[in-house]
């Protein structure tokens, strides 16, 4: 792994303890430029790790705490009058940052996630006729409780599809539990977080992830994939040519984080949860993280080579 | 706790789809059968049905033995007196139909399932007894069709689509008919096994061997083809010169023209050797139970394969038995102009020109006086003719004649169809002392331009003249083209009043047009598969065989066979398999070598484990492998994936020497 990466991993594993793989799965999904989806029950860690993601990247950071009654223009800004001057000055929202999180974005309802649309694909908002480009980078971070949990709205799929990953937290482990329970707020440590990186190194980052190889045979057998889910019987709807950009960017970001600077199918494999988890879905409706039954059984069926 | 598929599952009962589909099957094949057996089989089949249908429902048991007994007593007794005791093929089938129908009330296990379908099977083979056009044939492929559905479905646990099933069934029967063309073709042609008694319904059809007014008139009403006939010369007679000679009635009881069979002829007619334009032809004839055959005048030679036969010395065509089955014959005719008649007996000229004493007082006496103001023969059939070209009508539908038949019809009625001129004719030519008989058969045909053949039906029936003329011999003189020449020219249908057509051939000649061509399309499909299909014996095989293959041994056979058997298999290597090892390239063909490799210790690569993490798991397994796995692991990576094109090929001959190094 390049020094910065793991220095990057080390930081941010320092606070959220035992969750070595999630954290590697984030920065891979930063520096493929992706968004970042973490769903889990409450407590879990959500909003840790989208915090020290914010500090060891050193980026501009805002928060907004998502509610039912949160409106697009809360989040995007708003042309406010001013007496004094007799003219409108636009007020920029929280989403004028370099890095969103966006807190619990299923508690408000489907017209403020869908503010998020514009700006998660294109970089930029239209605000009363007017575009306005966001900063660069910009990412979106944004956490969800299960679609199960009461008073949460679905996020609509073409608002999913936006996200380049979705992660799962998990449970710690024993140890890492009683580490936890053991040390001082957490909290407290990502105040104390410096930035690992420079604005330059992150994006000297992305430019190597788009420069990472991928042979032919690699592309096969990601084809292999994306033709086996629009084509069996058990996916109610294949991958999108979207999705399957989506997989080999992040396949490249993970071969990034191992030092490599070709694709094999084990990238493939290993971000694969994490980037079909909320795009493919069975012909059984089944709920949150059940779908890696489905693609334990995509992976099975298509053979490698 | 059983659920009832578990117990349905277990004694392989019949599930209710299956009961439905067997239904339908054994209806559609029976259909064709119960139209040709008593009609109370009906009322069988529709009682068997619904006590099937009340067990269904369960409100009725499954019948027990003695019902089953009497049952079939009762129907063995039915059927016997139906038939009054004759044994023959409609009882045979209707027994068979009678316990195929019955095994409904035994149908309760897959087992029985099959056995209904077996039976099925040799029921569509039993309507071949009956019918053998193209129609039946179709009939029995749509049959085997929905048995073969209805077999699959035995097996079917899944609901499907009807039309995906019945798809199903007909392309399995497809796949047949390769082989069953081969079977065609090649099987060998056995006779019967034994003597298959004839069907009793089935009538006579055409002429009898007599001829009275009004028998032609009644004839040309049915419908129906007689026989077909393909002109195997380039050129063929002019429809006009087409007299279709069956039978020769030269015996007159006042009213009624018979046959004398024990009057024999002198030698059969032979070429003069002036001319040899032989007309050359094919005819496929419908069976008519009787035993002559048709040809022009005046036939030399023919063909008529197993079917014993001879020409007569009256320039006819007789088989030894009675025709009853379609037959396709060739006959080779020269014209009578060209033929050399040995002059006839005192005695056969006696018996030509004899007539009943005291009828047609009238008609002898008009011959009488012709006979004593001409120099020729040639002189009195003229002046016949002219007579009958006076104010005679062609009529389908003439007045009743008395007891001197000829007479009233001469001098008072004037009305007739071709037998009452044939008749007249005779006799005014026997009473003026010239020898004269009636000749019945057919005259003209439709020709199918299409096919290149005539079809000849009931409807073109006809009777004219043969009389004798010393030096020149038979000579045929038709008294209806005097009256109507359009019958002879163009055919009866141009030939008659409109109510009189509306009842040639049972209407058929009035129907719209488009109803015509369709018929006459279905006429020629029929000519085909009769002329192609059933008319294939033992002669035509052996005949194809040798022109196919040079010859017609059993090793010959079973070569063709074993080679026809061998190109399909090499088709299916070539089309089928071939296409797959083609698309491995050569990494696939190594993993191949290299997954059998690896068998040896037990190890299966799965189908998403890469060479290399797949080598890491077999070093874990076989920790001697070690440096080997790790080799192959590294130059996978390296070939596959860091695009080095070069190690492909080290990566594919070590994949085939693994593990050596």
């Amino acid at each position: 792994m390049q020094p910065l990466l793991s220095e990057l991993v080390t930081a941010v594993s320092h606070v959220l303890l035992g969750k070595d793989q999630q954290v590697k799965l984030a920065i891979a999904c930063l520096i493929g430029r992706g968004h970042l989806l973490i769903e889990d029950l409450p407590g879990m860690g959500k909003t840790t790790l989208a915090h020290c993601l914010g500090k060891v990247l050193g980026l501009d950071y805002q928060r907004v705490q998502f509610t039912s009654d949160l409106l697009p223009a809360d989040i995007l800004g708003a042309a406010v009058f001013d007496k004094q001057q007799s003219t409108f000055n636009f007020h920029p929202g929280p989403i004028f940052t370099q890095l969103l999180l966006a807190d619990e974005i299923n508690r408000s309802t489907p017209k403020t996630q869908s503010a998020l649309l514009e700006a998660m694909e294109e970089g930029q908002v239209s605000i009363e006729g007017e575009t306005r480009q966001l900063p660069t980078p910009f990412f979106v971070i944004a956490t969800q409780n299960p679609t199960s949990q009461s008073g949460t709205f679905m996020l609509p799929e073409s608002q999913l599809d936006r996200f380049l990953m979705r992660l799962s937290l998990g449970y710690p482990d024993q140890q890492s539990e009683r580490l936890l329970l053991q040390g001082i707020d957490p909290r407290s440590r990502i105040n104390e977080m410096q930035p690992v990186l420079t604005h330059q190194q992150l994006q000297s980052l992305q430019q190597q992830v788009t420069l990472v190889r991928c042979s032919d045979p690699l592309l096969d057998y990601l084809q292999k994939l994306v033709t086996f889910t629009r084509e069996d019987g058990r996916f109610t709807y294949g991958l999108s040519p979207r999705g399957a950009l989506a997989w080999l960017s992040a396949a490249k970001a993970w071969a990034l984080l191992a030092d490599r600077d070709y694709v094999i199918p084990e990238d493939i494999q290993a971000v694969a949860p994490a980037v079909l988890g909320h795009r493919v879905r069975g012909d059984e409706v089944e709920q949150g993280h059940e779908h890696n039954n489905l693609i334990d059984y995509l992976l099975a069926s298509v053979a490698v080579i | 706790m059983h659920t009832p598929q578990d117990i349905f599952q277990q004694q392989q009962l019949i599930r209710h789809d299956n009961l439905l589909w067997l239904l339908i099957a054994q209806g559609v094949v029976i259909l064709p059968l119960l139209f040709q057996l008593p009609l109370w089989l009906w009322l069988i089949w529709g009682g068997a049905l619904y006590w099937r249908y009340q067990i269904f429902k369960g409100k009725r048991p499954f019948p027990n033995s003695i019902s089953k007994f009497l049952i079939s007593a009762l129907a063995i007794v039915g059927l016997f007196l139906n038939y009054q005791g004759a044994y023959g093929v409609e009882a045979m089938v209707g027994f068979l139909v009678f316990t195929f129908i019955i095994k409904l009330l035994e149908l309760r296990s897959r087992k029985d399932g099959l056995l209904i379908i077996c039976i099925g099977f040799i029921a569509v083979a039993a309507q071949f007894l009956f019918v053998q056009s193209i129609w039946a044939t179709l009939y029995a492929a749509f049959s085997c069709v929905v048995l073969i559905t209805a077999w699959k479905t035995i097996y079917v646990t899944r609901e499907l689509p009807v039309k995906q099933k019945l798809t199903g069934g007909g392309l399995l029967l497809l796949q047949a008919i390769p082989l069953m063309l081969v079977m065609f073709v090649v099987m060998p042609r056995l006779g019967p096994l034994w003597h298959t008694p004839l069907l009793n319904q089935q009538a006579q059809t055409g002429f009898s061997e007599t001829l009275s007014p009004g028998d032609i008139g009644s004839l040309v009403q049915s419908t129906g083809t007689a026989f077909r006939v393909t002109f195997l010369d380039e050129t063929t007679p002019r429809q006009s010169e087409l007299y279709w000679r069956g039978l020769i009635l030269d015996t007159f009881d006042g009213r009624t023209w018979a046959r004398q069979s024990h009057l024999q002829f002198a030698g059969a007619p032979v070429p003069n050797g002036a001319s040899q334009s032989t007309v050359n032809y094919e005819i496929l004839i419908e069976p008519h139970r009787y035993p002559w055959l048709f040809s022009l005048a005046e036939p030399i030679k023919s063909d008529t394969g197993s079917v014993r036969s001879r020409i007569t010395s009256e320039g006819l065509l007789i088989t030894r038995e009675p025709l009853t089955t379609r037959l396709q014959y060739q006959v080779s005719s020269i014209r009578p102009r060209e033929t050399v008649y040995k002059a006839l007996s005192k005695q056969q000229r006696q018996q030509l020109t004899a007539l009943p004493i005291g009828f047609n007082p009238k008609t002898v006496a008009l011959a009488e006086s012709w006979r004593q103001a001409s120099d020729s023969a040639e002189e009195i059939i003229n002046k016949a003719l002219a007579f009958y070209h006076q104010d005679f009508h062609y009529t389908l539908s003439p007045p009743l004649l008395g007891e001197n038949s000829v007479d009233d019809f001469l001098f008072s009625s004037k009305q007739g169809f071709c037998e009452h001129f044939a008749s007249s004719f005779t006799v005014l030519m026997r009473a003026a002392d010239i020898p004269a008989r009636v000749v019945v058969g057919y005259q003209g045909g439709r020709y199918d331009a299409s096919e290149n053949y005539w079809s000849i039906r009931q409807a073109d029936a006809h009777a004219w003249t043969e009389v004798w003329l010393a030096g020149i011999g038979w000579l045929r003189v038709d008294p209806t083209s005097a009256v109507a020449p359009q019958r002879v020219e163009q055919g009866i249908d141009n030939a008659l009043q409109a109510d009189d057509r509306n009842r040639v051939a049972a209407g058929q000649f009035s129907a719209p047009q488009w109803l015509t061509n369709l018929r006459h399309r279905f006429d020629a499909a029929n000519y085909l598969w009769s002329r192609w299909v059933l008319s294939y014996d033992a002669q035509q095989q052996s005949q194809l065989l040798k022109q196919l293959f040079g010859g017609k041994e059993p090793w010959r056979i079973g070569l063709i066979f074993l080679l026809f058997l061998g190109s399909l298999m090499g088709a299916y290597i070539v089309f089928v398999i071939r296409p797959k090892w083609q698309a491995r390239t050569p990494l696939q063909q190594a993993l191949k070598t290299f997954d059998n490799t690896c068998q040896q210790w037990q190890v299966q690569r799965e189908n998403s484990e890469t060479i290399a993490q797949f080598c890491l798991r077999l070093r874990g397994v076989q920790p001697q492998l070690d440096t080997a796995c790790e080799r192959l692991a590294r130059l996978s990576q390296a070939a596959l994936y860091d695009q080095q094109q070069d190690n492909q090929k080290q990566l594919v001959s070590a994949l085939k020497q693994f593990p050596k190094e």
